[in-house]
């Protein structure tokens, strides 16, 4: 098995990696799906509070408090809100209007920069930073923020990024950090949708430790100690390629090249840290491909030199050098190897050229800037409108209905026949028989 | 051989009576023994056998019966019938020597037509049919499985002597069940007469008015003991299996150790009693190493693991005992970045992703949105798991 068969395996390949048309494809989708949803819902909710205030008026019979009791449980929380509920009853049957893509975008990725301001404020890890927002992009493509917010779906999907990471932290420290109106049952309501909307499917490929491989072997390079792919046909010696990297990079000795190698290397890790997490990046490629493009992108002659050893070409007579014994009959095999080892090496620099365009491209920084923050404010006035009003309240979903206790009457019932039972035996086996009846 | 049987035909009497050799009666010698030599099966009583025989092997003395005989051979006749004698020891050699079972054959089909085969080989001998050729067959086979037929007698014999074992253990675990019930009763009985006694007596000595309290409290005493009773029963029913088991393997171990040819065959028998529907231990090749993952090789592409890398967090974890001591490996490490960095680096989800989707449904605009829509499906019913 191949790295690539491997990786071939994983979840990540199986399920989350889209074509960018799927991608959009998937995403308008899902918030067509989500507004047909939340206009179906905030009917329904609207007639039954009608249906409510219309037999409120008319008797204090039974049935009204029914009526009411059954729209409060339908509305949930939103019906504390109620305040608006007159005028915006008025315009009930007018064109209720829901978030677009792109204003669902925004909004996601908004709350992706919450969450790793979150783990940064907890003290997570950065897999569990990486993890927590990939689970938010991951839930957010077959559910959107219209039925489920990001505000409340946020926390959970941090938290459960700690538990699969491996890394322990108590649902109780975890919610006191969250503010004290976020109780332990906020925080754990809607794990079980993110879990679902995850498709279970936990496993997050990270390029940062892909990173660190490829900087532990540049460095080996560097120092003429690496290894040459005898495997793929590299008949370099590893002086030769600590020589060739030189030339390629453009440093003098091998302490140069190491300086270099690690400011690439400190560059790179920011980039993966954060414009990789919060772009498209992961649904779109390989772990290893993102790393070798934020090295592409930091720092460019490295990069393409480490491409290069990574696909040698078959040294031929005709491409003239050095003089090679035994290469005369296989010339034209290995110029077609040549050829298809030339092809796909072109095929993965654009790739991770196209990569590295897209990490570049990202204007998300840590803190949104005044504007996009007053459009974010707008989005989140426009999502109140259009939420769907069934969801908002995700603890009490989970809840769910009381469940019976097991039949106690019959049991104690059970109980009494046995002992009576027992007594009667007992008395039987008297020496002087049972006691006489009074 | 005809004329024998037309005798013992005409005069059974006679022939039981007189040696057709000395013509000693059996109202001279009320001891007389009748021998036979299975060479030709010529009767003679015991005291004709050393006369003649004493000296060593000598011709038959029936006449016409040109036969050498040895004395170590002459055997009581079982059968009446003087031809039964002979065939049940015809068969009986015959089958020492073709003593192959069922489950030695692949089919039921090739078993019997084995059987058939001995059957003919045994009534060739019988009647006399072929008998040289017969009789070279015979050797013949005996010669090339030697080792097959000793093979099969001593499991037989193992099988005898289990089978016996095992049939013995079982009529003494019997045994010691009945006794034990038998114990069990009279015990109860004995203390219930005893309790009874009792009781009667603290009455006869108690005041009047104290009845009702002596009955209460020799009822509680009958309780206690009676439930003292059951909780050791209990405790014995709970030990006995083990113990019977115990005596019934020891006798097992025993008749194998007489019956067995070797020690290691009564180990192996030991443990199971059953033994009959055992399949016979074909010389197995030798086991090939076992492989953990199934053919599963690893083969890498794009790299060359080495044996150390330089890093700079590394440092700390490659000398210093608190991660030495943990069996933290350094190389497990590199080997899982090395790994990460290239798994998948040729994966162009693009191409791939899009012919997977192409390959899966044509139509519809792409899988990942078909796959949404029934995601979507999941959306509605996200609360029915609550």
């Amino acid at each position: 098995m191949t790295e690539d068969e491997a990786y071939r395996t994983s979840t990540q390949y199986r399920l989350w990696s889209f074509t960018p048309e799927a991608l959009a494809s998937l995403r308008s989708t899902t918030n067509a799906l989500a507004a047909d949803r939340v206009r179906i819902a905030i009917k329904r909710t609207r007639e039954a509070k009608a249906l409510s205030t219309d037999t409120g008026s008319g008797s204090t019979s039974e049935t009204e408090t029914a009526a009411t009791a059954a729209a409060k449980q339908q509305n949930g929380r939103g019906e504390s809100n109620g305040t608006a509920t007159p005028s915006f009853n008025k315009e009930a049957d007018q064109e209720i209007e829901c978030l677009t893509v792109e204003e669902e975008q925004k909004l996601i990725g908004f709350y992706c920069v919450r969450a790793m301001e979150l783990s940064d404020f907890c003290n997570f890890p950065t897999n569990v930073k990486a993890t927590a927002v990939q689970f938010l992009k991951r839930f957010y493509l077959s559910n959107s923020p219209m039925t489920y917010h990001p505000k409340s779906i946020m926390p959970s999907a941090v938290f459960l990024a700690t538990k699969t990471e491996n890394h322990y932290t108590s649902l109780r420290s975890f919610s006191s950090k969250l503010g004290s109106k976020v109780t332990p049952d906020d925080v754990i309501a809607p794990e079980y949708l993110v879990t679902q909307g995850l498709r279970f499917t936990f496993d997050v490929r990270h390029p940062l430790r892909g990173l660190e491989g490829g900087f532990m072997e540049l460095l080996a390079l560097a120092e003429g100690k690496g290894v040459p792919l005898a495997g793929r046909g590299e008949r370099r010696s590893p002086q030769e390629l600590q020589a060739e990297m030189q030339r390629q990079v453009g440093a003098e000795n091998a302490a140069g090249l190491t300086v270099r190698i690690r400011t690439a290397h400190g560059k790179a890790k920011e980039i993966l840290k954060t414009a990789a997490v919060l772009t498209d990046a992961y649904f779109l490629y390989t772990p290893s491909q993102i790393w070798l493009a934020t090295l592409l992108r930091v720092d460019e002659p490295l990069a393409m030199y480490y491409i290069d050893t990574k696909f040698p070409l078959a040294i031929t007579a005709s491409s003239g050098s050095g003089v090679q014994g035994g290469g005369g009959g296989d010339d034209g095999t290995s110029m077609t190897m040549n050829a298809v080892v030339a092809e796909l090496k072109a095929k993965l620099v654009t790739t991770l050229r196209a990569c590295a365009t897209l990490l570049a491209s990202t204007t998300a920084t840590v803190s949104p800037s005044k504007e996009e923050f007053a459009e974010l404010k707008r989005i989140d006035k426009k999502l109140y409108a259009c939420r769907n009003p069934e969801k908002i309240d995700i603890a009490g979903l989970s809840r769910g209905p009381k469940r019976e206790g097991a039949s106690s009457e019959e049991e104690q019932a059970a109980k009494k026949r046995k002992f009576e039972r027992e007594k009667a035996d007992q008395e039987a086996a008297d020496v002087f028989g049972p006691e006489l009846k009074k | 051989m005809s004329k024998l049987t037309q005798r013992n035909g005409m005069r059974p009497a006679d022939d039981q009576e007189t040696c057709p050799i000395c013509k000693t009666s059996r109202y001279l010698n009320p001891n007389m023994k009748f021998l036979v030599n299975p060479e030709c099966y010529h009767k003679m009583c015991s005291a004709c056998v050393d006369r003649i025989f004493s000296a060593g092997p000598a011709p038959c003395p029936v006449a016409g019966c040109h036969r050498t005989l040895r004395k170590a051979r002459f055997r009581a006749q079982t059968f009446e019938d003087i031809q039964v004698e002979r065939e049940v020891d015809i068969r009986r050699r015959v089958a020492a020597t073709f003593n192959r079972r069922e489950e030695e054959f692949e089919t039921l089909l090739d078993y019997n037509n084995y059987l058939e085969e001995v059957e003919t080989i045994t009534f060739n001998l019988l009647n006399g049919i072929d008998l040289s050729a017969t009789e070279k067959k015979l050797a013949n086979y005996a010669a090339q499985n030697a080792q097959a037929i000793s093979a099969n007698a001593s499991r037989a014999s193992r099988e005898a002597a289990s089978l016996s074992a095992q049939q013995a253990a079982e009529r003494e675990a019997a045994r010691l069940r009945r006794e034990a019930a038998r114990r069990e009763e009279e015990e109860e009985r004995e203390e219930r007469e005893e309790l009874r006694r009792e009781a009667l007596t603290r009455l006869a000595a108690g005041n009047q008015g104290e009845a009702d309290r002596i009955a209460h409290e020799m009822q509680k005493i009958v309780l206690k003991k009676s439930t003292a009773r059951k909780q050791r029963q209990q405790m014995e029913s709970l030990l006995k299996p083990r113990a019977g088991m115990a005596g019934a393997g020891g006798a097992a171990a025993s008749g194998l150790a007489a019956g067995a040819d070797n020690g290691s065959a009564a180990l192996a028998d030991n443990d199971t009693f059953v033994i009959k529907g055992l399949k016979p231990t074909l010389p197995v090749e030798p086991e090939k190493p076992y492989d953990p993952f199934g053919g599963y090789t690893e083969h890498r592409e794009y790299y060359v693991l080495k044996d150390t890398y330089e890093h700079p967090w590394l440092d700390d974890v490659r000398s210093k005992p608190q991660f030495l001591a943990g069996g933290y490996d350094v190389h497990e490490y590199y080997a899982r970045t090395m790994f990460e960095a290239f798994s998948g680096l040729c994966c162009f989800v693009g191409d791939e992703v899009a012919a997977r989707e192409k390959a899966s449904s044509g139509e519809v605009a792409t899988t990942a949105a078909a796959e949404a829509a029934g995601a979507g499906g999941g959306d509605i019913n996200m609360d029915d798991v609550f």
